[in-house]
């Protein structure tokens, strides 16, 4: 009974972790683009929170998923 | 503090009538925020059965829960008796409910906070701790009752339908120019036109522009309402991200130009591969408005679960030294909570849009698949 | 926990009546007011900056219009001015010519004039001279020439010897 919602909990922040390495990734990069090419930024910055949405889509359907499990 | 935060966000409405409202913003504001936190001392007995005055074990899963989830009442605080039992105090909200065909009507607060049956005609019926309705002959029943959520929406339609129809009066009819509200109007509608819709969608954009601008202010002001103390978790309710969600998968289908479909039917790839592909790319159709419904969903009750841990901590510590350093950091997350309240809002409207835009493909701009 | 993803039909029915309706309503009372009244503004800031445009092109025409006036203006006044100095120049040097003429030709009838004049004079004053000669002679000579041929003979070839410049 005490383990489940465990084991739960552990994928929920291995997910957070794959969310954050993600998202980490793609605000370094629109970090770099945007001093690169300071003009261009409303449009990284449009792509960067839509690649950002779905990386964190993936996560949170993780997320569920271990809150379905954890009952 | 956060009061000020919220009341700053209405203040350009216009000056007189800006100051008299952030006034009683900041009043009612203050009065939740006391009120709440005396329900929240109380909920640790309320969890557990009131009639036990002994060890008052508090169980913050379950009260997090409780004020997560959807509820009959809006509860606003409890009151001790002379003898130390708590009385709950909250709003009572009308239960509609159908069952054999027949529509009952009545106030939640006939149930006595689940402690009574509530007899109409040959129908009983009963509540449980979770809120579910059931009715004691075994009969099957329909709820549609104004829950909590539902009092919560229909206050953010009110303020949706003041705020916007009285930003379409406020223009100069000579000059066009924008006045009062809709100096503070049309800046939003605007962003959603000229950051979310063009960009996206292309010359179509007028034909979606309803849904667009109504979706993107729904949620906003229902996620901004769910922030305020006592306040629902409207837009951190499945049922609501899923109906949003449906209205983007309709659209976005019903929009759907031959060469979208032909994407899903006929992809570009080897016959024998048909097999695979085409149910691949219907999950596709249905994944993209199911990840709209989880992104919101999660988001939003996350943020309300995070805040309420962080006041649950000052309970499962038993001690008020704890409280001052919980309520920085429910200071800190309501702040960023606010920006997520807009940025849930923006990326729901912008990714609906985007496959809307993604629907209405022409042959002429698939070159690169 | 599982209560968090169950969905409610009462909650889906309620949401989806009120946003429709929401949608509809602010559709017709908030939406098209609002986008109209924005286009509409854009459409008279794009005339106003159009006629502005061609107010601008207009008046640079006008403009290049009154400078080829004006050019045409002064070649005239100094076709004009050329024309009039030229006139002066000619009425003034005809006028000094004709002076010129003029008083060369009263200066020669005064010339001649005086040499008319001279001449009688010199003739009259000969005559005279010559009578008053004549006349001294015949007194003088009265006694002593009696022949009065012999007298006139000799006052002849006196006179001869005088000559008058």
């Amino acid at each position: 009974m005490t383990t489940l919602p465990g084991i739960a909990a552990i994928g929920a922040g291995l997910a957070v972790l794959g969310a954050g390495i993600g998202i980490g990734r793609i605000g370094a990069s629109a970090l770099e683009a945007i001093a690169r090419q300071p003009e261009a930024a409303g449009k990284i910055q449009t792509v960067m929170i839509i690649a950002a949405a779905l990386v964190e889509g993936a996560a949170l359907f993780a997320v569920v998923v271990s809150l379905l499990v954890a009952g | 503090m956060p009061a000020a935060l919220k009341t700053n966000a209405f203040l350009p409405v216009s000056q007189l009538s800006a100051s008299r409202f952030a006034f009683i913003f900041t009043f009612v504001f203050c009065t939740l925020l006391f009120f709440s936190g005396k329900s929240w001392a109380s909920d640790q007995s309320n969890a557990e059965d009131s009639s036990k005055t002994g060890a008052e074990e508090f169980d913050a899963i379950s009260t997090i829960l409780h004020h997560v989830l959807d509820n009959h009442d809006w509860h606003l605080f409890d009151s001790k008796d002379q003898d130390g039992t708590l009385h709950p105090v909250s709003i009572p909200l009308p239960i509609i409910l159908l069952s054999e065909g027949q529509l009952d009507v009545f106030m939640s607060s006939a149930f006595e906070h689940g402690h009574a049956t509530v007899q109409r005609g040959s129908r009983a019926y009963e509540i449980d701790n979770h809120g579910h309705i059931t009715e004691s002959n075994g009969h099957s029943v329909l709820d549609f009752s104004i829950t909590k959520n539902v009092a919560s929406m229909l206050i953010a339609v009110l303020l949706l339908l003041i705020i916007f129809t009285r930003g379409a009066k406020s223009y100069d009819a000579s000059s066009g120019r924008p006045q009062g509200i809709a100096k503070v109007v049309e800046p939003l509608v605007l962003f959603v036109r000229d950051d979310i819709a063009i960009p996206n969608i292309g010359d179509q954009y007028k034909k979606y522009m309803p849904y667009l601008l109504t979706a993107f202010f729904f949620i906003w002001i229902n996620n901004l309402l769910g922030l305020i103390p006592t306040g629902a978790n409207f837009t951190g309710n499945i049922s609501v991200t899923a109906t949003l969600a449906f209205f983007t998968l309709l659209i976005t289908n019903f929009s759907g130009t031959k060469t979208y479909w032909g994407h899903v039917f006929t992809p570009h790839v080897p016959l024998w591969l048909y097999p695979i592909m085409i149910p691949v790319e219907m999950v596709g159709v249905v994944a993209k408005p199911i990840a709209l419904m989880i992104r919101l969903f999660a988001n939003i009750t996350a943020g309300h679960i995070i805040i309420l841990s962080l006041i649950s901590l000052i309970f499962v510590f038993k001690s008020l030294a704890m409280a001052p350093v919980a309520l920085g950091f429910v200071l800190f997350i309501s702040c960023i909570e606010l920006l997520v309240a807009a940025l849930q809002a923006y990326v729901f409207t912008l990714l609906s849009a985007l496959f809307i835009g993604l629907a209405l493909e022409q042959p002429a701009t698939d070159a690169h698949h | 926990m599982k209560e968090l993803i169950q969905p409610n039909l009462g909650l889906v029915v309620w949401t989806s009546l009120s946003f429709l309706i929401l949608m509809f309503v602010l559709r017709k009372y908030a939406w098209k007011p609002i986008l109209e009244a924005v286009e509409e503004r854009d459409q008279k800031i794009a005339q106003a900056l159009k006629e502005a445009e061609n107010a601008r092109k207009e008046v640079g025409s006008l403009s290049s219009e009154r400078d080829k006036l004006l050019a045409d203006i002064k070649d005239e006044r100094d076709q004009i001015l050329a024309d009039a100095a030229k006139t002066r120049d000619f009425i003034v040097s005809e006028a000094k010519h004709k002076a010129t003429e003029e008083a060369s030709r009263i200066l020669e009838t005064a010339r001649e004039a005086i040499h008319n004049e001279r001449m009688a004079a010199v003739t009259e004053v000969r005559n005279m001279a010559a009578k008053l000669a004549i006349d001294v002679a015949e007194k003088v000579l009265g006694n002593h020439f009696a022949d009065q041929a012999k007298q006139e003979e000799f006052v002849r070839a006196e006179m001869d010897k005088i000559k008058l410049n």
